[in-house]
């Protein structure tokens, strides 16, 4: 009944992003978001587009950059207690497929989201630093940081 | 086996070099009881605990331990060194603090290095010592309370240490406990089933509540007779090794026979509880003839 689901990962967080399927699920809920933020009757599609902006940035950084260790007991000890998600991928190869896919799709949804908002100034505004805000944590040279003792304990 | 008199040469010799205080080692109902549950169930379990290793022997040994050292749960491992050396790193991960007396033995050792956790060694049974390090941690954590929140501590003290033969300040580890809020594991491999009233170690001898400690160890290879090792505590705490007891989900079960032989030597140790009585009696004896 368990046949195969024995496995000698001593983090499994390090390689969930690279699981079978993963990647498409992403993009499939993403996409779902878009359309619950459709369906709302009172938005515009510039808000909409906003809305999706943001809401998907905001979620990324609490998942990846915020919240940190791992939601199950590791052999190793604690390692990993004090890393977010982001810096466990691969135990902190940089530049991984993985890494790679989840920089360019908040680049994607931003520059979806600057054609479907008419380059409205205000809306440029809150999806560029939306956007900043979930880029910078994944340069390699943020790995590690924690900016003015922020979430480092 | 080995009992108290043994033939050195030719010449027959007082034993020193035994564990074996209560002399279970050679009693006729505990060789009775291990030669039966090894026509009951052969020799080996030919698995971990997890794995179609637990016996009723095992579950009937752990709960009398528990009973009888009025705990709320107690948990068995087959090897008496690997008790200890699994149950710290089971708790004590990397970034938290433990406090260790410096006559500590190799298992408690190999536990710490297996924990990766930041050791603080105090001198031998000085409380002095132990308050001040104590003191110390209290300081850092005031400058740091963000990381002093997620930082855990533990203190490992043993009841009667192999290395040099004295009895811990118990009374005084679980006031300065209370005091710096730190958790106390107590590992009584050489103090169960001699020290105390009715041999329950050395929380019996001083008088204090067993809740008070947080997890006992204790190897079954001294007065019990036995191969292996118990830990005890409350079931919050001992339910936790069941997964992370290295030692415990990662090696095969004791033997049955040992386990039955344990608790045969358990029943002994419940029916007459004048042997600690008589123990103690030798002891004072020996060590007034001793000094001259």
């Amino acid at each position: 009944m368990n046949v195969g689901v024995a496995h000698s990962e001593v983090n499994p967080n390090t390689r969930v992003l690279n699981s079978r399927g993963i990647w498409l699920a992403y993009v499939i809920s993403v996409g779902v978001l878009h359309l619950i933020l459709l369906s709302i009757p009172f938005f515009s599609i510039s808000v909409v587009w906003t809305l999706t902006n943001v809401i998907h940035n905001l979620v990324m950084y609490l998942l990846l950059h915020t919240v940190k260790g791992t939601p199950f007991e590791t052999p190793d000890q604690g390692k990993a207690r004090l890393l977010t998600h982001w810096e466990q991928i691969d135990y902190g190869t940089q530049c991984t497929s993985s890494r790679k896919f989840l920089s360019i799709s908040p680049v994607v949804l931003y520059l979806l989201t600057s054609f479907y908002t008419k380059y409205d100034h205000g809306h440029f505004l809150i999806n560029t630093a939306s956007l900043l805000s979930v880029l910078l944590p994944k340069l390699p040279q943020f790995h590690g940081v924690r900016l003015f003792g922020l979430n480092k304990y | 086996p080995p009992t108290h008199i043994i033939t050195v040469n030719g010449k027959e010799c007082v034993n020193f070099a035994s564990f074996n205080f209560l002399g279970l080692l050679d009693n006729e109902k505990v060789k009775s009881a291990a030669q039966a549950s090894l026509k009951k169930y052969g020799v080996g379990t030919c698995g971990p605990r997890g794995f179609y290793g637990t016996f009723d022997v095992h579950l009937e040994l752990e709960e009398r331990l528990a009973k009888f050292m009025r705990t709320e749960e107690a948990i068995i491992y087959s090897y008496g060194f690997a008790t200890i050396a699994s149950a710290i790193p089971a708790y004590s991960k990397r970034g938290d603090i433990v406090f260790v007396d410096e006559a500590a033995c190799f298992a408690i050792q190999k536990g710490l290095q297996a924990s990766r956790s930041n050791i603080k060694l105090f001198k031998h049974n000085d409380m002095a010592d132990l308050e001040r390090l104590l003191k110390e941690q209290e300081a850092e954590d005031q400058k740091n309370p963000r990381k002093a929140r997620v930082t855990r501590r533990f203190i490992v003290v043993e009841g009667l240490y192999m290395n040099t033969g004295d009895i811990c300040p118990l009374p005084e580890l679980i006031k300065l406990k209370y005091k710096y809020k730190v958790r106390i594991f107590l590992e009584e491999s050489l103090s169960f089933g001699v020290l105390g009233e009715h041999g329950r170690g050395v929380t019996e001898h001083f008088g204090i509540n067993i809740d008070d400690i947080d997890l006992i160890s204790a190897n079954m290879e001294n007065s019990l007779a036995s191969i292996g090792g118990f830990c005890c505590g409350r079931s919050f705490i001992i339910d936790h090794q069941r997964l992370s007891g290295q030692g415990y989900c990662f090696s095969a079960s004791l033997p049955p026979l040992l386990a039955a032989a344990a608790i045969e030597a358990l029943n002994i140790m419940e029916d007459n509880p004048d042997i600690f009585r008589t123990l103690r009696d030798k002891c004072e004896q020996i060590h007034k003839a001793l000094q001259g």
